[in-house]
């Protein structure tokens, strides 16, 4: 290390370490503030050493759980605008774990086979919810019928077909979508412990009520969050000079005061992590601006405490 | 030498709980905390640490992202171009 200016001397770390090995030295950051080596534990966020962490690095390095990873586009689930309930179902199904009869009789749950609905097919995802009568009966009413017939001949498997759904409709015909889903599922369940055969009408009707309910339980909210997603969206397409359009903006000092906002950004692209500070005076007129730059990628929360740092400096 | 009267606005939620958190960590994170609560401590009286949501910190955010395109740290005296505007419009 040239102890100068605290940089790794890479003459030397190259002479005696292996390329890989030297890389990864080459690529540890030297931060100024940092002036003592310690051992820190990488698993906690800290730097402590806990159980916890260390069993979780067990886990994750000694258990393959990769057959459990399922590419997909798991967060469009969550951030349906329907009632959770309806989010946790469309989950279950797609991870495949709603107790089907097919997927009973698996477990050596001893129960008839066939659609409680149709009786004429295996209880399976794609027949209860896609290909029984009952369902088609319900999609007609609901006019999806043909953005599902197009997704089931476009995918191999029923799950795959309610991601190209959910990628594909639009928020108002996902939302009918996903609850006519609840909506079927609720029927089949009502009619297998509870003997009670409910009209298709009366499956979309819950399913409408259900989005209408939500709708007014969650309009004041609603409107708010999306105002701030338009407004952080601006701010990262970079498009710096529009004035969000809602509360939030830049506080004026109080007399005799001074204000410095501190801000980090990270550059993937070019491994380097940039500062910025700026200080104003009571009327918001300039005082004095600096940047600086480093030549590594940091860990956000460090090149932000770092931000902090170089301000007060 | 001493200073007074500044608020500091970061837009990082963690580095400013940290910051106000009496918390030991020996962490990288930790270290500069530590070492910022310091000259805080030294430097500052009057003064104030804060967090600000992410839109009233578009100065700061903008100065940041041009620093892409310099080689290393600048310290600007006169208003830089890549913040005129915005300084301009949080004035009114």
């Amino acid at each position: 290390m040239n102890l100068h200016d605290k940089s790794w001397n890479e003459h030397t770390v190259r002479q005696v370490f292996s390329v890989d090995l030297a890389d990864k030295i080459l690529h540890t950051p030297l931060l100024s503030p940092v002036d003592t080596d310690r051992i820190v534990w990488k698993a906690e966020r800290n730097g402590r050493y806990s159980v916890r962490s260390a069993y979780r690095l067990c886990v994750s390095e000694l258990v393959d759980s990769s057959h459990l990873r399922r590419p997909s586009f798991w967060m469009r689930i969550w951030h349906l605008k329907v009632p959770q309930k309806v989010k946790t179902l469309i989950w279950r199904i797609c991870r495949g774990c709603l107790p089907m009869r097919v997927r009973l009789l698996d477990k050596g749950v001893n129960c008839p086979p066939n659609c409680a609905s149709c009786d004429s097919e295996y209880e399976d995802y794609t027949h209860v919810f896609f290909t029984c009568p009952f369902a088609i009966q319900v999609w007609n009413t609901t006019d999806l019928y043909g953005s599902i017939q197009h997704a089931l001949s476009t995918t191999a498997l029923g799950i795959e077909a309610i991601f190209s759904l959910l990628q594909n409709l639009s928020v108002e015909l996902s939302q009918r979508f996903t609850t006519a889903i609840w909506s079927i599922w609720k029927h089949r369940n009502l009619r297998v412990w509870d003997d009670v055969t409910e009209s298709s009408a009366l499956v979309v009707e819950r399913a409408r009520t259900m989005i209408v309910d939500w709708e007014l339980a969650n309009a004041p909210n609603a409107t708010v969050s999306t105002d701030q997603i338009l407004s952080s969206s601006n701010i990262g397409d970079g498009s710096s000079t529009s004035v969000p359009h809602h509360g939030i903006r830049w506080q004026h000092p109080l007399p005799g005061r001074y204000k410095c906002n501190i801000d980090a950004a990270f550059s993937t692209s070019l491994n380097r992590t940039e500062i910025g500070i700026c200080i104003r005076e009571l009327d918001g007129s300039f005082v004095l601006a600096r940047t600086e730059v480093h030549p590594c990628l940091l860990q956000t929360d460090v090149g932000e405490a770092l931000g902090l740092h170089l301000a007060l400096q | 030498m001493q200073f007074d009267h500044v608020d500091f606005e970061t837009d990082s939620r963690l580095t400013a709980d940290a910051f106000h958190s009496d918390r030991n960590d020996t962490s990288d994170f930790g270290c500069i905390i530590n070492s910022c609560r310091s000259l805080y401590s030294s430097l500052f009286s009057n003064s104030r640490v804060e967090f600000v949501r992410r839109q009233a910190n578009e100065v700061a955010h903008a100065l940041a992202r041009d620093a892409t395109l310099l080689a290393s740290h600048t310290v600007y005296y006169d208003i830089p171009n890549c913040i005129e505007s915005l300084i301009i419009n949080e004035m009114l």
